[in-house]
């Protein structure tokens, strides 16, 4: 850190201007525009000077000894917008009063919507919403994303726990059965990949690393203000992308002639798991099934009888086979051989030791995660232009041993005036990742959580694992608890726990080059021309290996992956007064897109040769063909909109694209989406003392939808030949050279007002969107010979509410509170699908449960088997058990919450300001196979609980022990039987439950931040000279769940970002995460 | 700079205009490959399902109970919803087997540069892959899509009729050994079960009997007429021999093993134990293939079968053979010992003349020669009064009865459908352990008799599936057959 200051004060030294000529002084007041009052407090500031002073109790003030010359004065104050003008000192006193505007309502707020027209908040006729990059920046998060949670109504967002985890990312619900449903990212104004890098074996549950989305390569320091168009109208000019909405965000500028600055942020957080999402454990039995194991009369049925020391004697051994807790009581006085009695390294060699539940139980394993991220933005205004510099590094360790993600972003930005008339700017951004020890996800012995919460012993000690494996490391032994037989040579389903993270692990990379360089010329006052030139493009490895005695096949695994997009825009944006009331501004251009997708995939075959070498000349057998994909995708675009604006009351936009794409059969590939958009000021039109603002807000859009890459001509898939046989086979999917585009269809309307001088305001919107013809692989009969076919058929509805209400209920001239709430409620339904078809399968995963789009029913329905009903009560049959149905097939959950909201509150006391935001889903079920297995194999307290007979529920019925599980009986009347629950695949889980037992209401109320953060006086900061600005905060994320529903996991959690939702397995705990921030501008 | 604008708006239109919908081509994937190909990868996906022992995709094996499951006994316990064991394999039947077969026939019809009697002859050896997949799946659901299936344009497809469908494919048979020409090629080594013989048509027109014979036996109690016509017709022509048996040659490295080897040996898991029913009848009359087709108890010379269905600790029972856990272990479509033991039962129903006795001899001497039993350890087995013919207990049903299901080990599927037609051997009833550590044993046997039609049949194909579940008498595992009628 000194080292850096040290060099920034260099530079400040050599650039700024040495001579000083005639001096004079700026003096005035500065006032709320709106009532007039004094503002104490104020900061007034002179960038290129390095100069600032604050108001005094009347609002006075004055700045002396100032150069002859223009500089630009702003002037900030909390609560309202900030203000910049240009003063002109030429040796005298220049008076300047300034009049602040309140910035919680912000009618005057720049908004950037599509093509990056800039609008106020009055001229939007439809649904937008805005978050400034600094609610972002100050939160501090490794992934922007994750900050934008609970700000904007309608945005849902939900991050997997996983370090650097992809989020999900869908605005007003689900749209499209099968395709995207993930909104669109615009950096200024051109399109920025976000796509999901997993696999969809990794999104379906099976196993695989989340790699993330790309969006998060954005640098979150750089962001100056992120817009969210909510509705294809908002968005219509992006074309087929923006149907599910766009986020668009602005970078930040350089100023023309604000001379040098120079921003440090800088940041340590420390994050640990939550306890409350993470498995809880019974601590009265240990490893085992059940009373499986006696040879011989006289045996102890819950262990292994084996003679270990040769005395003759069979001696008790844990039954290590046994991936599960339903085993022997615990009980120190039994001396029991467990798995280190087999480990020769092992200080326990060949000892029994007592029976006991280990001290260290899994959440041991969680270790505290360290993330240091540092950021220097170094921006020059001059005469012309100017150019700005930015480097972030972040560094990331996570909650798993031997996991860390590294960041690197650069960004260059800059802008110079060629003549009066012409502009050239460039932007261009390099972002650098690299992960290793990404988590394991799904159900695969490379997530650990898949063994602690589903298949583990309470007997084993984690601290033991980790000696166990540092002891055995150099000899490649993987010394499991779950050994294979007593040759405890192998693992016969989980490895160990270390081995897992120091053996198994995948590192990955990914380059990505992203900027734009464009041409802006002034052609006359009412019209410019913009010709852009823009890239995205990143290379990609994930590398992913399996050592050498894991359970899993060993192997390495390379996959690289290039994308590339390249944006040709050429724009005419126009703004004309076409008489004293009426005003026509609008953009007439053209965009054309070209997207190529190609990638690598090859493993080795059939396991290594050697240890320890990742690499494919070390497969065991020769490798097979690597899969390649190489896709084009080609979008010509012509678009124009139209503003009209009369008398600022009354809004009419037109907007009108027509594109034509590649992907569809050549004489059905072109498609024209129009919208129109109206919006009413009638506050203009009433005299109402009570009201500030009131405007009404309508629009209908269409917006066409492309089919996906190679959906029309059919090609066949390429087994690995049968010895020097080849072989070929018919692709499981059919498509369909007689595809048309897919459309969405949208109506919007928006109410907004304020009142009390715009202390309390609020938007509220409903709208109404189909979307239909769209484009499946429809699920067919197999018995076509195909699994599935390309089809235009389907539509889904979505209907929805978005509230904001934005209030300031105290203002005082040193303490100002902000208050907002978002709410919002989609009712989503999918309303046809192709003739003869009741349902889609979205997917199919572990537990025999399968997420769907089915006719009649909300998008994600989960279904499975389920409990057979009597007066709305589940049946218990006589056995104790419950009765369930003969099919999978009945709905038992629907992955679409009821309603989100969110509360923020922001308190600003002189330099000290406190925020925190509430954030809460109400409903949207999960199924947990986390439960359905870990209950079954009596890991959790509930499996070894205490029954209303005061016995545990695992004694003998006969005994008073058992279960009794809610419900009633087959003759209606309350369950009373008590259910024998004394070894796995009885009482709880898969065994003898229906799916429904196990899902849950995925309800939360979370505190998902809270900032406390202190600006230093500018007195001060005037005192040491140098700095401009030090800003301290304490920044807590995800700090406690206030409120759910759903036992020892994260309510949030799922599998991965996609359309297959409602489901954990394997599921992360989340991290609570404390961050200490220092930024200091200069 | 307006010159720029003019340079921009040019190269803007003229990309604009090229061809859009080249940049559309797959550049990594086929679209034109011969019809000899997906013969071979049907061929392959059927010796592939019929051998494996994937608890998601056969557990014929545990039905029949060869095997049964040590630590998770979901499948040994027929639970079939929680993997969607059914929708698998109809998957695997109808799209990786049926689909590439009825493609293979379309590429091979249009392909100029194959011989006409070449043609011929494959288009035979098609149709006969095609109706013994189709058989294999009426033995497993009953109807099925059949008239209306492996059309993409009606996705929709109705059920047809088992008996009918039994029916149709026999003419399809037949049309098709009428076809098979030994004087001309066929596939050569795209085929995986005949392409290595001297004269590998030959072998496909015995095979063909030898499907039509047990067609025939299949539905002996249901339509005696019939199936004697069968009989009568395929008896003369079929397999004679070991070497004539359907098989496949699995290479010795993924992912062209013997699926077996995956679930055994590469899993690294211990999930299967030899089965108590099987190995205990074994033991009863000292089989010598019990050392072929499992090991010993670990540390002892004895086998010791798990009990079905019950949690059976591995190191504690006998384990699949070493030749079964090889990765080149031959994948079974079907073996002459299956023919013999049907001539041996055509004899006793009347609808062939000769002796039962010598057909049931070269039954099980065919099955010991497969697995290597030496000669004398055959004679000694055949001379037990519980094995020889006449003394063994029981009518011709019991006997050939458990023969054959001793002789069909690892065939799970149609060990099955043998014990499901001829009710023989007894099966066990399940067993389950008590508190205390007691095994108990439930009240009576429930085999399955038939699988339930795949969860995604009843969500895409609704009105047809209740059409069918009607006329079968309830889509359930309880459900019999139209052939089951004893």
């Amino acid at each position: 850190m000194i080292k850096k200051s040290l060099s920034i004060q260099l530079l400040l030294i050599l650039l700024l201007p040495a001579v000083m000529l005639a001096q004079g002084s700026i003096e005035g007041k500065v006032t709320d525009a709106s009532t007039g009052d004094p503002l104490p407090g104020a900061n007034v500031y002179i960038k290129k000077l390095n100069k600032g002073v604050a108001t005094d109790a009347n609002g006075n003030y004055t700045l002396e000894s100032i150069s002859a010359g223009t500089y630009q004065l702003t002037v900030s104050y909390v609560g309202y917008k900030n203000y910049a003008d240009n003063v002109t000192v030429d040796g005298e006193t220049v008076t300047k009063n300034i009049k602040l505007q309140p910035s919680s309502m912000g009618l005057n707020e720049v908004y950037v919507t599509a093509y990056g027209v800039k609008k106020s908040k009055n001229e939007l006729s439809y649904a937008a919403q805005k978050v400034d990059g600094d609610e972002i920046a100050k939160t501090r998060p490794s992934n922007f994303i994750e900050a934008l949670n609970g700000r904007v109504s309608g945005l849902r967002i939900s991050s997997q726990n996983g370090m650097g985890g992809s989020s999900n990312i869908v605005l007003r619900g689900y749209k499209s059965i099968t395709g995207n449903n993930q909104v669109l990212f615009v950096v200024d104004g051109v399109p920025y990949d976000n796509s999901i890098q997993n696999t969809s074996d990794q999104q379906t549950g099976r196993g695989g690393y989340d790699y993330g989305n790309t969006a998060t390569d954005i640098n979150p320091d750089n962001i100056e203000s992120i817009n969210v168009l909510k509705g294809p109208a908002a968005a219509a000019l992006y074309g087929s992308r923006a149907a599910n909405g766009a986020v668009v965000i602005t970078t930040k500028q350089g100023e023309k002639g604000a001379g040098v600055g120079v921003t440090v942020n800088s940041s340590i957080d420390i994050g640990r798991y939550d306890p409350s999402t993470f498995a809880k454990y019974q601590h009265q039995y240990g490893a085992g099934y059940g009373p499986f194991y006696a040879d011989q009369a006289g045996d102890n049925p819950y262990f292994f009888n084996i003679d270990m020391n040769g005395d003759g004697q069979r001696d008790l051994v844990v039954p290590f086979t046994e991936d599960a807790s339903f085993g022997a009581k615990f009980d120190p006085k039994l001396n029991v051989y467990q798995w280190d009695a087999f480990d020769p390294s092992s200080p326990n060699y060949g000892k029994a030791r007592p029976w006991v539940a280990a001290k260290n139980d899994p959440t041991s394993f969680f270790e505290t995660s360290v993330t240091a991220k540092n950021s220097i933005m170094f921006d020059v205004g001059f005469d012309k232009g100017y150019f700005k510099l930015g480097y972030d590094q972040t560094n990331q360790t996570g909650i798993l041993p031997n996991s860390s993600l590294n960041k690197h972003k650069l960004n260059f930005g800059a802008s110079y005036d060629v003549t009066s008339r012409l502009t050239a700017n460039a932007d261009l951004n390099v972002a650098l990742t690299d992960g290793k020890g990404r988590y394991g996800t799904g159900y695969d012995a490379n997530n650990l959580m898949t063994t602690f919460r589903q298949w583990w012993e309470t007997n084993v000690d984690l601290n033991r694992q980790r000696k166990a494996y540092f002891r055995n490391s150099d000899i490649n032994k993987n010394v499991t608890w779950n050994w294979a037989n007593t040759s405890a040579n192998s693992p016969i389903f989980w490895d160990n726990p270390y081995w897992v993270r120091y053996e198994n692990y995948e590192t990955d990379g990914r380059d990505r080059y992203f900027g734009n360089v464009n041409l802006k010329y002034d052609v006359a006052d009412w019209l410019n021309l913009t010709g852009r030139v823009s890239i995205d493009s990143y290379r990609q490895i994930q590398e992913e290996r399996t050592a050498k005695g894991s359970i899993n096949i060993p192997t390495y695994r390379r996959y690289n992956r290039n994308y590339a997009e390249y944006n040709y825009d050429l724009l005419a944006n126009y703004n004309t007064q076409v008489s004293e009331d009426l005003s026509l501004s609008g953009v007439v251009g053209m965009n054309i897109r070209r997207n190529h997708r190609t990638s690598i995939d090859a493993q080795t075959n059939g396991g290594l040769l050697v240890p320890d070498l990742y690499a494919l000349l070390n497969s065991a057998n020769s490798l097979e063909a690597p899969n390649e994909m190489d896709a084009k995708l080609g979008v010509n675009g012509f678009f124009a909109s139209a503003n009209f604006n009369y008398k600022k009351f009354l809004i009419l936009e037109l907007t009108g694209r027509r594109d034509q794409s590649s992907s569809l059969p050549s004489d059905n590939n072109v498609y024209y989406y129009p919208s129109v958009s109206t919006g009413l000021v009638f506050s203009e039109l009433m005299d109402a003392d009570w009201l500030n603002y009131g405007k009404l807000r309508l629009n209908y859009a269409e917006v066409g939808h492309t089919a996906p890459v190679h959906s029309i001509v059919d090609t066949y898939a390429t087994p690995t030949p049968f010895g020097s046989v080849p072989l070929f086979s018919v692709d499981s999917r059919k498509n369909n050279p007689n595809l048309k585009p897919e459309r969405t269809r949208s109506w919007e309307a928006g109410l907004e007002m304020s009142f009390l001088n715009d202390r309390l305001g609020f938007d509220l919107t409903y709208y109404d969107e189909n979307t239909f013809d769209q484009i499946v692989p429809a699920e067919i009969s197999r018995a076509t010979g195909y699994s599935q076919k390309y089809i235009n058929a389907g539509t889904i509805e979505n209907k929805g509410v978005e509230l904001t209400v934005n209030s300031r209920p105290v203002v005082t001239q040193n303490f100002v509170w902000n208050l907002s709430v978002n709410w919002s409620k989609y009712q989503n339904e999918v309303t046809s699908l192709p003739e003869g078809i009741q349902n889609i399968e979205l997917a199919s995963l572990q537990g025999g449960v399968t997420i769907n789009a089915a006719v009649g029913h909300p998008y994600g329905a989960i279904r499975g088997s389920d409990f057979i009903y009597k007066n709305g009560q589940p049946v218990v049959a006589s056995s104790g058990y419950y009765e369930k149905t003969g099919t999978s097939n009945n709905i038992i959950g629907d992955m679409n919450p009821d309603w989100t909201g969110s509360i923020s509150n922001q308190f600003q006391y002189n330099n000290w300001s406190l925020s925190f935001l509430v954030d809460m889903r109400h409903g949207g079920d999960i199924f947990s196979l986390d439960q359905w297995y870990g209950q079954g194999t009596g890991l959790y307290p509930e499996t070894a609980a205490l029954n209303d007979n005061g016995k545990n529920v695992r004694d003998p019925v006969s005994d008073g022990g058992g279960v009794v599980l809610p419900g009633v009986k087959e003759d209606g009347s309350p369950n009373d039987i008590h259910a024998a629950a004394y070894y796995y695949g009885y009482a709880f889980g898969w065994a003898h439950s229906p799916n429904a037992r196990y899902v849950y209401d995925g309800s939360y109320v979370k505190l998902r931040q809270a900032t406390i953060s202190y600006s230093l006086p500018t007195k001060l900061i005037n005192k040491i000279g140098i700095v401009n600005g030090v800003d301290l905060s304490l920044i807590g994320r995800n700090l406690w769940i206030i409120h759910k529903n759903l036992p020892y996991a994260d309510p949030e959690q799922g599998l991965s970002a996609g359309n297959v939702q409602g489901y954990q397995g394997g599921a992360y705990p989340s991290t609570r995460h404390v961050v200490f921030n220092l930024r200091l501008k200069f | 700079m307006k010159k720029l604008f003019f340079l921009i708006l040019t190269v803007t239109v003229l990309a604009s205009c090229s061809d859009l919908t080249d940049l559309n081509k797959d550049p990594k994937n086929p679209a034109k490959v011969s019809g000899e190909t997906l013969f071979s990868n049907a061929q392959k996906e059927l010796g592939d399902f019929l051998s494996s022992t994937n608890v998601n995709i056969n557990i014929f094996k545990l039905v029949s109970q060869y095997w049964t499951e040590t630590t998770y006994t979901d499948e040994a316990n027929y639970d079939l919803s929680g993997r969607q064991i059914p929708s698998n394999d109809w998957s695997i039947l109808y799209r990786n087997v049926l689909k590439d077969l009825d493609q293979s026939s379309k590429l091979i019809a249009d392909d100029n540069t194959i011989p006409a009697g070449v043609k011929q002859n494959e288009q035979a050896c098609i149709e006969i892959m095609k109706v013994l997949t189709y058989s294999n799946m009426v033995n497993i659901w009953g109807d099925i899509p059949y008239s209306e299936a492996l059309n993409i344009d009606n996705t929709l497809p109705k059920y047809d009729d088992g008996m009918s469908i039994y029916k149709d494919l026999v003419k399809r048979l037949d049309a098709a050994k009428n076809k098979l020409d030994p004087s001309n090629g066929g596939f050569g080594s795209a085929d995986l079960i005949y392409g290595s013989s001297s004269n590998s048509i030959e072998e496909w027109i015995k095979f063909a009997n030898s499907i039509k014979l047990r067609m025939g036996i299949t539905i002996a109690d249901v339509d005696a007429q019939t199936a004697q016509q069968w009989i009568q017709d395929a008896a003369p022509n079929a397999f004679t021999s070991n070497d004539d048996n359907a098989l496949i040659y699995y290479k010795p490295s993924p992912p062209n093993t013997n699926p077996l080897w995956e679930d055994l040996v590469q899993s690294g898991r211990a999930d299967f134990v030899a089965a108590n029913t099987v190995v205990d009848t074994m033991n009863a009359i000292n089989d010598p293939r019990r050392g072929e087709y499992f090991t010993a108890k670990p540390d002892t010379t004895i086998f010791v079968g798990g009990y079905y269905a019950a949690n059976n600790k591995y190191g504690n029972y006998s384990h699949p053979g070493d030749k079964v856990e090889e990765p080149t272990f031959p994948g079974i479509y079907m073996q002459y010992s299956e023919v013999a033991f049907i001539k041996a039962e055509a004899v006793e129903r009347g609808f062939l003349n000769g002796s039962a006795e010598q057909h049931y001899n070269n039954g099980i001497r065919a099955s010991m020669e497969y697995w290597g039993v030496a000669d004398q350890d055959i004679q000694d087995y055949l001379n037990q009064s519980d094995v020889a013919y006449n003394s063994a207990p029981g009518d011709f049903k019991a006997k050939i009865g458990l023969q054959k299901w001793l002789a069909l080990y690892l065939q799970g599927l149609q060990a099955w459908t043998e014990f499901r037609r001829l009710d023989n051997p007894t099966l066990n009833a399940r067993y389950y352990y008590d508190r205390s550590g007691n095994l108990q044993q439930n009240d009576q046997e429930d085999v399955p008799k038939r699988f339930t039609y795949p969860i995604k049949e009843q969500n895409v194909n609704t009105a047809q599936y209740n059409k069918a579940s009607d006329a079968i008498g309830g889509d359930d595992v309880s459900t019999k057959l139209f052939w089951d009628v004893n």
